[in-house]
């Protein structure tokens, strides 16, 4: 079974993410691209801005050009489009701006490499997605830049393909416990109860601090961030309580001092695993004070690549580190692109 | 100039202005540029207001006409920039041409909307088809929207293309010829990329891979090695050919952008136009919606030359009571030229009558329709405002001084004709010399040809030949009725009547002080100080 296959056609909409910078997101990208193309799947192709990564000053870019096949769909700015690159037939120029121009809409009308880009904000991308959708993409694949993990909301895309590596970290153990975390994390399970999903889901939109009791009957809590204000959220919390929903995002502090103040048979509920920010320490301490998480929508990992080589100069053995990775994640399935599979 | 900066502000002119909504770039630019008509240009006046009052009425009976008009011109960019590139022998991006290429479209949206609207629309508000620019930008006559640089063209673009597909073809079929080879031989399959890797440990695989005759060494690690395909010598060739082609095409692309340019930029001057005349049209439909929103009528240029309005309102403090539930009372007002007062009770609306006469005026000259039943006047060289609060703190004066330096200048220019309107003439002085200097600035202004209106509470500045209005006030009120929960609003009625002859000034301070709760301590012994006055 090839990487695509477990892509397409279940997930319309997937984006590669890199647990680091050179955990081989690029590399991922390319091998499904090519793998797409050899199936025949039409292709829309985005990325999740530029802001934030280091710009190459002598190219003038700060990502690789990628190869792709005549009536690709792509996304691009206006000043990524170059003479000495693929043919582009330019399809729309939108009103979103980068400091490289405005978001152009464009499709390949040749084989060859062009750059790809997009607009800043969930929000505009999920409308390129759709919009690319719209020019014939039958698969989305969405670039997620260096640590922009964002991508893989669920709000933005089907599915995620998680791309790590030795660049992670020097140890291999770390690597991998690193890398069982985020996918751990990101397994969160949804809420179960679907009539508190959706009320969750209001209160999440709303953008407040929410809860909701055992008769799923819910209040708003007077305070708009969820940050730091774990002890006045536990007074708010009686037996009767059933989750507490966060608009914001979970972090460790709040958390704590949440559940330090109330205890309960409570779970706590966030938009979906990116707004989890807890490391895995934390997690277990909190977990033993009694915590249990829940999101309004999970994050589906299609697959897992790995990359045994950090630019660094160090390096994993390949069939060690592929072997140990998939015995630490059985559920997901994981592949080395770089040794061909 | 029509007013100065301060007059400007203290009738909030720009305020009225930005209710102006034009929806193109080009409409916008002409808002902000904006400029009133000065007399002279009667004949221009007129044809304006009649457009706007014709296209106010168009827009009510035609609605959907405009409504779709709107939305077109709505999506007009402003490619100014590019078209004057184009006419400077510049050469312009894809992008650009693709932007052009979308305001030719809406061109034509745009003039077939035009040409449904039931009226001779002049001929400098209507725009041009431009079908010459859509022809160009869509070679294929695909119709679709987008851009490209489309093969046809250049023949010799499209040669270069076709030959360089036929190339790479060449290429891909020999790749594939080989990887099959390659495969069939090592039994190990190569990647997409034309890539095969191998670990190290496996020497057998490596040693097989090492001395095949199609591959090469392309990258060797501690643990893997990478073969990729090696180039025979057709391969080798195509992709010489394919690089020099290419080179050919990025030139000939780059002569055909040029071309196209150069095609655009001699006829730029046409589509400079048509922008001008849809920022024109735009405007005048802005000028149209606020109209009706407003329900404003058409002014008349007055025979007489004198000013005449029938049920003005002030539209923003129309706007203010609306929020809050309430009724605009509309005032009517007839100027000769000369001196106006008006008098009358405290917070009748003295100041608010006075400002809407400003600004009536004002939106006259600007070629706006007029919020009133009716309006009456003509053109004036200039509108000048002395209102109340303002104080010249940057240049150390007091409220007086800042009101005669200002009025100064009143003074000087009230020789031209225009529109001079003083709120409480001389308040920040002693009552004693601010009736003196009051009644010296009414009879110099009386013999001027300009239209001076001043409130005021002074008696007796009512001199042959001066207007007197006052607001009706207080007048009907029985005032057993009232208590402290009554609001004056309520109760004022803040029409203007013109008296004639000599008529004391209203005695409503004090009953406005009682409805406000003043203590009854304090309004008896006014009463009683006043009644004291009158005896002596």
């Amino acid at each position: 079974m090839k990487l695509v296959d477990l892509i397409f056609p279940q997930n319309r909409i997937v984006s590669i993410v890199g647990t680091s910078k050179n955990a081989g997101k690029t590399v991922t990208l390319n091998e499904i691209i090519s793998q797409a193309d050899e199936k025949g799947i039409a292709l829309g192709l985005i990325s999740t801005g530029r802001d934030g990564e280091r710009r190459d000053v002598l190219t003038e870019t700060d990502k690789p050009p990628i190869y792709v096949k005549r009536g690709t769909i792509l996304t691009t700015v206006e000043n990524a489009i170059k003479d000495d690159h693929a043919g582009i037939e330019i399809l729309q120029v939108t009103n979103y701006n980068t400091p490289m121009g405005r978001v152009v809409l464009a499709k390949a009308r040749e084989d060859g490499y062009v750059e790809i880009s997009g607009p800043h904000s969930s929000a505009s991308i999920r409308q390129m997605c759709v919009e690319m959708q719209r020019l014939g993409a039958d698969l989305v694949l969405v670039d997620g830049s260096l640590d922009r993990r964002a991508s893989a909301a669920p709000y933005i895309s089907e599915g995620t393909v998680l791309a790590t590596g030795a660049a992670m970290a020097r140890n291999m153990g770390t690597v991998i416990d690193k890398t069982v975390h985020i996918v751990e994390t990101y397994g969160i399970e949804p809420v179960e109860d679907l009539e508190a999903r959706e009320l969750a889901r209001d209160i999440i939109e709303m953008g407040r601090v929410g809860i909701i009791d055992k008769d799923d009957s819910y209040r708003y809590l007077d305070m708009t961030t969820s940050l730091l204000s774990g002890r006045e959220m536990a007074e708010e919390i009686d037996e009767n309580t059933a989750y507490v929903v966060l608009s914001g995002s979970a972090t460790a502090e709040t958390l704590r001092s949440l559940l330090t103040s109330a205890r309960g048979d409570y779970k706590i509920v966030v938009r979906d695993p990116t707004r989890i920010f807890i490391s895995s320490r934390d997690l277990l301490i909190l977990q033993r004070l009694g915590l249990k998480l829940r999101t309004v929508d999970s994050i589906n990992i299609i697959s897992i690549t790995v990359n045994p080589y950090s630019p660094e100069g160090y390096y994993f053995d390949p069939e060690e580190f592929l072997k140990k990775m998939r015995q630490a994640i059985p559920q997901v399935p994981v592949f080395d692109v770089m040794q061909g599979g | 100039m029509l007013f100065e900066e301060r007059t400007g502000k203290i009738l909030e002119f720009e305020r009225v202005l930005a209710e102006l909504h034009p929806v193109t770039p080009f409409g916008q630019k002409y808002r902000n540029e904006m400029t009133p008509f000065l007399p002279g240009q009667e004949e221009e006046l007129l044809e304006e207001l009649r457009r706007v009052d014709r296209v106010r009425e168009l827009v009510e009976n035609q609605r959907s006409v405009f409504v779709e008009l709107r939305t077109a011109m709505r999506q007009l960019k402003d490619i100014r920039r590019s078209v004057e590139r184009s006419m400077e022998g510049l050469s312009l991006t894809p992008v650009e041409f693709f932007e052009l290429k979308n305001m030719a479209a809406l061109f034509r949206t745009i003039v077939a909307c035009i040409d449904q609207i039931h009226w001779k629309v002049p001929e400098d508000l209507r725009s041009k088809p431009m079908q010459w620019l859509e022809e160009l930008l869509d070679p294929e006559k695909s119709g679709l929207k987008t851009f490209y640089v489309y093969d046809c063209y250049s023949e010799v673009l499209a040669c270069v293309r076709n030959e360089k597909g036929k190339v790479e073809k060449t290429l891909e079929l020999e790749r594939k010829k080989i990887i099959k080879e390659i495969e069939e031989e090592t039994g190990l399959s190569v990647r997409a990329n034309g890539e095969i890797t191998v670990s190290r440990s496996n020497g057998e695989s490596l040693q097989l891979l090492k001395n095949h005759p199609l591959l090469v060494l392309s990258n060797e690690t501690y643990i893997n090695s990478t073969f990729k395909v090696k180039p025979n010598d057709t391969m080798l060739e195509c992709t010489e050919q394919i690089e020099c082609l290419k080179g050919d095409e990025a030139v000939e692309e780059s002569a055909v952008l040029e071309e196209l340019s150069k095609k655009t930029g001699e006829r730029g001057a046409e589509i400079l136009w048509n922008m001008d005349a849809i920022g024109r049209l735009d405007l005048l439909i802005a000028k149209a919606y606020h109209a009706n929103t407003n329900k404003s009528v058409l002014p008349w240029l007055s025979p007489s030359g004198s000013i005449r309005i029938t049920n003005g309102r002030h539209l923003l403090v129309e706007a203010g009571l609306r929020k809050k539930g309430k009724d605009y009372t509309s005032v009517s007002v007839s100027l000769n030229e000369g001196v106006a007062l008006i008098t009358g009770a405290n917070m009748g609306g003295k100041t608010v009558s006075l400002k809407m006469i400003g600004l009536l005026q004002g939106m006259f000259q600007y070629g706006l329709l007029i919020p009133a039943d009716d309006m009456e006047t003509r053109l004036l060289r200039f509108i000048y405002v002395s209102a109340g609060d303002e104080q010249n703190i940057d240049q150390g004066l007091s409220t007086f001084g800042a009101e005669i330096k200002s009025i100064n200048e009143a003074l000087k220019k009230s020789v031209q004709g225009g529109l001079i309107l003083v709120d409480e003439l001389a308040r920040g002085t002693n009552p004693h010399e601010g009736y003196a200097i009051s009644a010296a600035i009414i009879e110099f202004l009386k013999k001027k040809p300009s239209f001076t209106v001043i409130t005021t509470h002074f008696d007796g500045l009512v001199t042959e030949g001066v207007k007197h209005l006052q607001v009706k006030g207080l007048r009907n009120l029985d005032y057993t009725k009232l208590d402290n929960t009554s609001q004056i609003s309520d109760f004022m009625d803040y029409n203007l009547i013109e008296i004639q002859g000599e008529v004391g000034i209203p005695r409503d301070a004090l009953n406005i002080s009682k409805i406000m709760g003043m203590p009854d301590e304090i309004i008896s012994h006014a009463e009683w100080i006043l009644a004291r006055g009158e005896v002596e």
